[in-house]
Order: structure tokens, then C-alpha cells, then sequence
């Protein structure tokens, strides 16, 4: 028989019983109740991670369906603070091209790819080797065709930092 | 009007209000790029407190790991330094994923009844808290699995 192990990823400065092996999960929840945009892409602000924030897989994306028509998409990427990236902003690095134009009210995975799950936040921008320090922008970018809107984007974003 | 009172899971050490009522929701992401495997390989995901009371946002990713066969996965623990009194429980927290299709967010418990409850007691026959911690495992059941492919699992869990 085989025995494989995983890669665990969390801090390993802990052992798995002090702090219960972890530390908190820590949570970032913001919500917009966007107008209808005459142009677009057009990109939305949800908040700031430290760039060093493992991000979980039950972060969620929700958002009704008054929000788009026709062939709206919506990015989630993660953007630089003060310049601190390497390389530029990567607006997809988390969810590229979901479709918005049904609403989405239990939640759709904000982060697509499960093999990244628990990678600290710079790990996902595009090309960046190291960790550059402080905080990033987590941003949605709204594509391909003008919201109808009003409508309602949220999203839950939960991480660890080590 | 019947008024019944759900059975709490979580430390009553703590009022509502101090630390809001509860000590902060921990988690366990692991996750392993799987070669063909036989039947019976295991996977250790990682460790957690024997008293690590197991949540619901617990999910399960994986790719579609088979081209013909139907094999799938179960979650148990195992001891950790003989520190259960029972035998490890390979199924203790979920059984049966099916690795022949694609997965995306499968609840791992799959018994509603086990959610919050410490991870010893979901150990078959297990009485009491054996302390220490608890290996979280996988294991491939019912058939190989025959492409390379992601499983990634999410433990929640909150400690009293």
C-alpha cells in the first residue's frame, strides 16, 4: 500500500496542538450595490488581504440577477498597494470570465483553481517570485457587455495569515 | 408553540460575549497532485487536535482521477502515537467520493449529525478524548485511479 502525503498549507511554526495547529481564519466580506455603467470594463475595489494571506477555498462570490445582461462577465484578480508588486496587477488571478447575467445567490467559488487553495495571496499574481510585503487589492472587474444593474456584487473572501 | 433548544456544539467556557461567544474557526488546507494509485493508497492530509470540533465548511475538490473504473475516496483519522484506543477509522468523516468525475466543493462530513462534534468522537467506538491530535487521511477505495489529477481538502474546525 501506498502512503502519500499531502502538502499542508499553513504555517509550519506551529505544531498542531498549540493554537490548535492553526491560526484564525480571518475574513473579508464587502458588498456593492452597483449601478448600471455606461462603458465598461469597469473594475470594483472589495478590500485589502496582506500580501502574505492564504487564501481558503469557501471564499464565495454571490450576486442577484438584476445585475447584467447579454454576456456580462466578472474577474477577480488581485492588484498592487503603493506599488509593491513585482509584476503588474493581475485582474483574473483568482476567477476569470464568470457569468454574471444569473444570479448567483449561493455563492460561486472565488477562486477558481483548487490546486492554489491556501497559497498565500502574492503566490497568485502572474510571474510574482516573492513575497513584496504589505497589502494587496482584492478587485473584480465587471466585462464584455454594460451591467443593467442596480444590482448586488458580494463577496466573502476568507484567509489565514500565517 | 414548542419551543425546543438545539444542542450547542462549541465550548461553554465562553458567554456570547467574551472572544464573540467562540475562539476562532481554524483551518487545514492540503492539497496532493495524485499519480495512478491503487486501491488502498492513502493520503495523509495532515494533522489536527483530537478535540477539534469539525465544521460544515469542510469541502472536498478534486479532478476526475479515472478513465473506465469507478474508484473513490474516503476521509478518516488515524491515531498519532497510539493515542487512539480504537483502531483508526478510514471513513470516519466521509465516505465514498467519487474520483471518476470531477468534484468542487463536496461536503467532506457526510453525516449532518457529526457536524461541531470533536474529532475523536467520530472515531468508531471511540468514549473519550484521547488528546494529542489526529491524522486527517484519505484513502482510495473500490478501484485504481489511472490519471494524474488535484485532490484538495479543506478542514474547518474550532478548538474548545
Amino acid at each position: 500500500m501506498t502512503v502519500f502525503t499531502a502538502t499542508e498549507r499553513r504555517s509550519h511554526l506551529l505544531s498542531a496542538v498549540s493554537h490548535g495547529g492553526a491560526y484564525g481564519v480571518k475574513n473579508l466580506t464587502a458588498s456593492i450595490e452597483l449601478a448600471a455603467q455606461a462603458t465598461f470594463p469597469h473594475t470594483i475595489t472589495f478590500g485589502y488581504v496582506p500580501s502574505n494571506a492564504r487564501l481558503l477555498g469557501s471564499s464565495r462570490l454571490y450576486w442577484d440577477d438584476t445585475i447584467a445582461t447579454s454576456t456580462t462577465t466578472f474577474d477577480l484578480g488581485l492588484g498592487a498597494v503603493d506599488g509593491n508588486l513585482a509584476q503588474s496587477d493581475d485582474p483574473d488571478c483568482l476567477a476569470v470570465d464568470l457569468d454574471i447575467t444569473t444570479a448567483s445567490t449561493t455563492g460561486t467559488l472565488a477562486i477558481t483553481a483548487f490546486a492554489d487553495y491556501g497559497l498565500p495571496a502574492w503566490d497568485f499574481v502572474a510571474s510574482e517570485a516573492s513575497d513584496p510585503g504589505g497589502a494587496l487589492r482584492v478587485y473584480g472587474t465587471v466585462n464584455d457587455a454594460l451591467t443593467s444593474g442596480p444590482g448586488t456584487i458580494t463577496l466573502e473572501l476568507n484567509y489565514v495569515v500565517d | 408553540m414548542t419551543v425546543f433548544t438545539a444542542t450547542e456544539r462549541r465550548s461553554h467556557l465562553l458567554s456570547a460575549v467574551s472572544h464573540g461567544g467562540a475562539y476562532d474557526v481554524k483551518n487545514l488546507t492540503s492539497t496532493i497532485e495524485l499519480a495512478a494509485s491503487a486501491s488502498g493508497t492513502t493520503i495523509n492530509f495532515g494533522y489536527i487536535p483530537s478535540n477539534a470540533r469539525l465544521l460544515n465548511t469542510s469541502r472536498l475538490y478534486n479532478d476526475d482521477l479515472s478513465n473506465a473504473a469507478s474508484p473513490t475516496l474516503d476521509i478518516g483519522l488515524a491515531a498519532v502515537d497510539g493515542n487512539l484506543e480504537n483502531s483508526d477509522d478510514p471513513d470516519a468523516i466521509g465516505n465514498g467520493f467519487s474520483l471518476s468525475a470531477a468534484g468542487s466543493d463536496n461536503p467532506i462530513i457526510s453525516d449532518p449529525v457529526n457536524i461541531g462534534l470533536p474529532a475523536w468522537d467520530l472515531v468508531l467506538s471511540e468514549t473519550s478524548d484521547p488528546g494529542g491530535v489526529l491524522m486527517v487521511y484519505g484513502s482510495v477505495k473500490d478501484a485504481a485511479t489511472a490519471i494524474l489529477g488535484t485532490i484538495t481538502a479543506e478542514i474547518y474546525y474550532v478548538v474548545d
